[in-house]
């Protein structure tokens, strides 16, 4: 075994960096910048001091926001990937609906989550679509700006799990038909080809959007911000609010704020990339 | 657990192509049937068809008399062995070909006995629990082979199952497919563009050209007596000397040899085969003609023979010899049907 570089693998680096120095140069100058501002080392006024309030001063909001959002960003995930899923496996065994059913997914993508938000609170709030089609009962729940975040969740969901399916189409479209054929002359059903042999082969493009869907809903602002309750407050809109205080001194606790959620998702795609690895080698 | 197998009258449109007409043919239990053709003639939708994994534009698939039409493909007992092998990457070779006792809703442990003694069949069970991606090609499809068979099926196709095989392999792999016969008898459709491999394997072979069968026989009869010229062209054969048929005989360059009874006098092609002549000193032959070009072909060669006319040279032949044919360019020979008679078509 060997560590030297051959000269190709070295001419392929050279390659890469225009590409991987911005992204390299960016995350780590903003990082430490934040770092560097939750620990008042880089003040927005007066002397630098270390301090570690902005991480301590208020700890039990901080890990109620965590907790809220990691609950969103869970919920989130496992409804998109589900319903992910299940669009991907309807497209490839029905060529014809799948069709309408994939386009319609792919125009889902660039709507903007701020406009999804919009469309999801006209749709689910109080006098709402929904609620005026029901007839306005009294018994109509809260589902934007009420407890559980649902409004939230159902946005993420809706925009996600088209994500989903159209990653997990591009990654198995290709071999998983003559693969469904062999197992229907092996004699698998229906149903039996889409969990023993669709799903298997589905799993490293679903295990790769879920971390990208956990990621992206953990950190996405606009529909927590538009849909959740006031409180608690997610990890974005905490750290938004608190970036954009008059309160100059609530900065560091906004990069704190900030720096959980990149902890958060450092360890789900650590967690991820684990799963794969031990996935990969059982195979 | 052999069954026959019929088409009957199947015909298969894409849009306005018509890939298949009206083809019938009969396949009985335990034999097996070559369906030879040239690519795009339409022989692998035809297994399709028969698998279920495609419908018929008209026409029926009978297994055992009963109409299979509408019937799912997983409930026709009908397996079929792709030319690639498709085995599933995520599960082991074992569990590969435990995949169809597992369908059935037998357990782990039971399926995979019932796998293993087919892997012993294929002489693959020391590789029972590697990833299909560490196999060779040559044992991928053998696994293919070794799990169609644990289905148990009641008629195996195998669509060009040995085409990306080196050639070495594929003689292995022909001589698994006897082995198989001898010990499970199944009912065989073998699709396959390589005439040697269908006269191997086959127990008669259906030549299949434009989505229409031409002709179903014998493997020699196929060779010797083709129907027509373009089933003499797809089994290979190199020679259909124009000529015109007086009573029986053949009067061509290559002189007046006898043909089957029952044509009608008029034009007519002698298609003899390369093999079936030989060459002899002029005078010696039933005609005469002179080298044109030698062409090697390993352990044979084929040499060309422009024949001589009553007006100088007029037609081509070939003739395949063993070895060195004793021969040089320019060099004026005899020829001779080896059994003195030949096969006449009109078309």
């Amino acid at each position: 075994m060997t560590s030297r570089m051959t000269p190709g693998t070295g001419h392929a680096a050279l390659l890469a960096l225009p590409a991987v120095l911005p992204i390299v140069v960016v995350l780590a100058v903003s990082l430490v910048a934040a770092a560097l501002q939750s620990l008042g080392l880089m003040p927005f006024i007066g002397p630098p001091q270390l301090s570690g309030d902005a991480w301590t001063g208020d700890v039990q909001t901080l890990v109620r926001s965590g907790l809220a959002s990691v609950y969103i960003a869970s919920i989130s995930t496992v409804l998109s990937l589900a319903v992910g899923f299940v669009l991907a496996a309807y497209v490839l065994t029905m060529p014809r609906m799948g069709r309408l059913v994939e386009t319609l997914s792919a125009a889902t993508i660039p709507i903007p989550h701020l406009i999804g938000a919009g469309a999801i609170g006209l749709l689910l709030s109080d006098s709402g679509f929904l609620d005026r089609l029901l007839g306005m009962p009294d018994s109509f729940p809260a589902l934007v700006a009420g407890p559980g975040f649902l409004a939230v969740i159902a946005e993420y969901a809706w925009k996600e799990s088209a994500f989903v399916a159209l990653v997990v189409l591009g990654s198995i479209s290709r071999s998983v038909g003559d693969l469904c054929d062999a197992a229907a002359t092996l004699g698998a059903t229906a149903g039996q080809r889409i969990l023993r042999v669709v799903l298997p082969l589905a799993v490293p493009s679903l295990a790769i959007s879920a971390v990208i869907v956990f990621v992206y809903t953990l950190g996405s602002y606009e529909a927590a911000w538009l849909l959740g309750p006031v409180s608690p407050e997610p990890l974005p809109v905490r750290a938004v609010r608190l970036f954009g205080s008059v309160d100059l001194a609530a900065r560091p606790q906004a990069m704190a704020t900030a720096l959980v959620t990149v902890a958060v998702s450092a360890v789900a795609i650590l967690a991820v990339v684990f799963l794969l690895r031990r996935f990969r080698s059982l195979r | 657990m052999s069954s026959s197998l019929e088409f009957a009258s199947i015909s298969r449109s894409f849009g306005n192509t018509e890939v298949l007409h009206q083809v019938s043919l009969t396949v009985e239990p335990s034999c097996c049937v070559a369906l030879l053709g040239a690519s795009g003639s339409g022989k692998s939708t035809l297994l399709r068809i028969a698998a279920g994994l495609d419908q018929s534009s008209s026409g029926q698939v009978l297994v055992d008399g009963e109409n299979v039409n509408g019937v799912p493909s997983e409930q026709r007992g009908i397996a079929l062995v792709f030319q690639k092998p498709l085995l599933f990457p995520h599960l082991t070779v074992v569990d590969n070909v435990a995949f169809s006792a597992r369908m059935a809703g037998q357990s782990r442990k039971a399926a995979r006995q019932h796998a293993m003694s087919y892997l012993e069949l294929v002489h693959l069970s020391a590789v029972a629990h590697r990833s299909p991606g560490r196999l060779s090609g040559g044992q991928e499809q053998r696994v293919a082979l070794a799990r169609a068979l644990a289905r148990n099926p009641r008629i195996l196709l195998l669509d060009e199952p040995f085409s990306s095989l080196d050639s070495r392999l594929r003689e292995d792999m022909h001589l698994l497919v006897e082995d198989i016969r001898t010990e499970l008898a199944p009912t065989i459709v073998l699709v396959t563009h390589d005439r040697r491999e269908a006269s191997a394997l086959a127990d008669s072979i259906a030549v299949l050209d434009n989505g229409r069968i031409l002709q179903h026989g014998p493997v020699a009869q196929l060779h010797y007596q083709p129907a027509t010229l373009a089933v003499n062209r797809i089994l290979g054969g190199l020679n259909a000397v124009p000529g015109e048929l007086i009573g029986d005989v053949h009067h061509s360059a290559l002189g007046r040899i006898a043909v089957q009874p029952g044509l009608v006098n008029g034009p007519a092609f002698l298609t003899v085969r390369q093999e079936a002549i030989r060459i002899v000193a002029p005078g010696d032959g039933t005609a005469t003609g002179c080298v044109t070009a030698l062409k090697s072909l390993g352990a044979h060669t084929l040499v060309h023979i422009a024949l001589s006319g009553e007006s100088g040279p007029s037609e081509t032949l070939t003739v395949e010899v063993p070895g060195d044919p004793g021969v040089a360019v320019g060099r004026s020979i005899g020829l001779r049907p080896t059994d003195g008679c030949g096969w006449a078509v009109t078309r």
